[in-house]
Parts: C-alpha cells; structure tokens; sequence
C-alpha cells in the first residue's frame, strides 16, 4: 500500500518522495506534481535567492574583505553564468549554469585550501582530499544536468490560469 | 605538566607522557633550567592549541559551504526532476532521463 502525500507539504523531504514515485510511474502523484508545479515562478525565485547566499558565502570564503579581487570574482562568475546559459536561456537553464559556476567555485576554494596546507598531520591532508572529491562529483554532476537538460529539449513551462470572463491567461517559466 | 612538591621542600617540573597504555610521570628537575624547559612546553601547547582551534574554524567554514551548496544543488535537482516529470520524462531505474512514449515527440 502506497503512503499517502500531504499536499501542503513543501518539504524537500516530501517532493523527493513525489519524485521518486512519479519516476517509478505511479500515476496517483500526477495531480499533486500539477498543483506544485503551479509555483514553479516562486520555487525558481527561492533557489535564485538561494544561489545568491551560496554566492556571497563562497565570495567571502574565496576574497575575504579583498574587494578587488572579490569584484573580480563576481565579474567572471557572471560572464561564465553567461557564457554557460547561453542566448535566451529558460529560468531553470540560468539556474543551472549558475549551479555549474558555485560548484566550480567551491571546487577551486577546496583545492586551493588544500594546497594552502603545509605539513598537516595525514587524517587533515585526508579531509581536504575527501573535500575536493565530493566537490569535484558535485560539478561534474552539475555540467551533466545542465547538458542532459539541453539535449532533452526540455520546453519552457507554461502555466495556464484561467482570466476574467473565462479567457486563459499563459504564463512562461522561461523568464 | 605540573610543579610538584614532597611534603612541601622542593619543586619539580614534571611531565606526564603514556607509555605502553600506562600513564609514567617523568621527573625533569628543578631551578631555572626546569623553569626554562617548562616554558618551552607551555609555548609547544598554546601553539598546538592555536592550530587545533584554527583546523577546527578551518572545517567549520569548509562543511558550511559544502552544506549551502548542496542545499542549493538538491533544491535545483527536485526543481529539474518536476519540471522533467511535469513534461512526461521518466527514469527508468534512477538512470538517465527517457521521454513516455505515450507523450508523443
């Protein structure tokens, strides 16, 4: 017997459950995923907001109070978002390029902190290898999804809402 | 390391180290050689504490960030995998993403 969803659960607990059962062809969750989807604009707005404090705390774990060099940083980190999204990229697209670019950065911050060590005991040195492993599978994972993505072709959502005097009204998550 | 004193005459430095599981307390003497050689120690335990506290700050920010980022990721991931779903995309085994036949190209 299939657990049941409560759909006022947002948590990451429970849309990974509705995930996992979707995939798995369960044809119940179909309606609840429509209902969740009706928020895509404020689910992609919280993770842009998300990937603007990942952002400033990797900025300041890389530059510090250098403010040169912290404004150097951020200038790159936009032209390669850029570069990675591509000519009118749909939001999730963004999202995705913007990914690739944080993970290359924590990858690079783990790497450099690593090489910044100097004669530190072996269960240390191991720590920072573990590190730039895991943030190493992260980025690859990051570049894969955005490729997968685009290979897919995978259509801007458009939300329907019905309008006054019945008219639809088709909202894009492109933008 | 203590300064240790019998029945109140004298004062010797002292160290305590392990030695086959066992705690031996080793006698290094007294007067200003003894202070000398305590203060070298005093000096080795503050640097080792300050380098213990730094690797700790160290470890702290690396696994905040690590946790912000895959905060992040997961979010992306579950926002990829509803919009994927949404538009009739399955994954057959949690392997790569295949299009429903029933949904046409």
């Amino acid at each position: 017997m299939t657990k049941e969803i409560d759909t006022a659960d947002r948590t990451d607990k429970t849309i990974a459950e509705l995930l996992r059962r979707a995939e798995q062809g369960d044809q119940k969750v179909l309606p609840i995923m429509r209902k969740l989807m009706k928020d895509f604009p404020a689910v992609a707005e919280e993770a842009g907001n998300l990937a603007l404090v990942v952002k400033s705390a990797l900025l300041d774990a890389s530059a510090g109070d250098h403010l040169f060099l912290r404004e150097a940083q951020e200038q790159r980190m936009r032209l390669l978002t850029k570069e990675l999204a591509g000519p009118n990229p749909t939001r999730l697209e963004r999202l995705l390029a913007e990914r690739i670019v944080l993970c290359g950065l924590q990858l690079h911050i783990a790497e450099y902190r690593s090489a910044r060590a100097d004669s530190i005991p072996i269960t240390q040195a191991d720590y920072h290898q573990r590190c730039i492993d895991r943030a190493q599978k992260r980025y690859f994972s990051a570049i894969k999804t955005l490729a997968q993505i685009r290979k897919l072709g995978l259509p801007a959502l458009q939300v329907n809402i019905a309008a006054e005097g019945g008219k639809q009204v088709n909202l894009q998550a492109s933008d | 390391m203590a300064w240790e004193t019998r029945n109140g005459v004298g004062r010797y430095y002292t160290r305590s180290k392990r030695v086959n599981g066992r705690v031996v307390r080793e006698y290094i003497g007294t007067g200003p050689l003894a202070e000398l050689i305590a203060a070298q120690d005093a000096e080795r335990r503050a640097e080792r504490e300050q380098q213990r506290q730094a690797w700790n700050a160290e470890r702290s920010e690396l696994e905040a960030l690590e946790s912000s980022v895959d905060r992040f990721s997961g979010a992306l991931s579950q926002l990829t995998g509803l919009l994927l779903v949404n538009a009739g995309y399955y994954r057959h085994h949690r392997g790569r993403w295949r299009r429903r036949r029933d949904q046409g190209d």
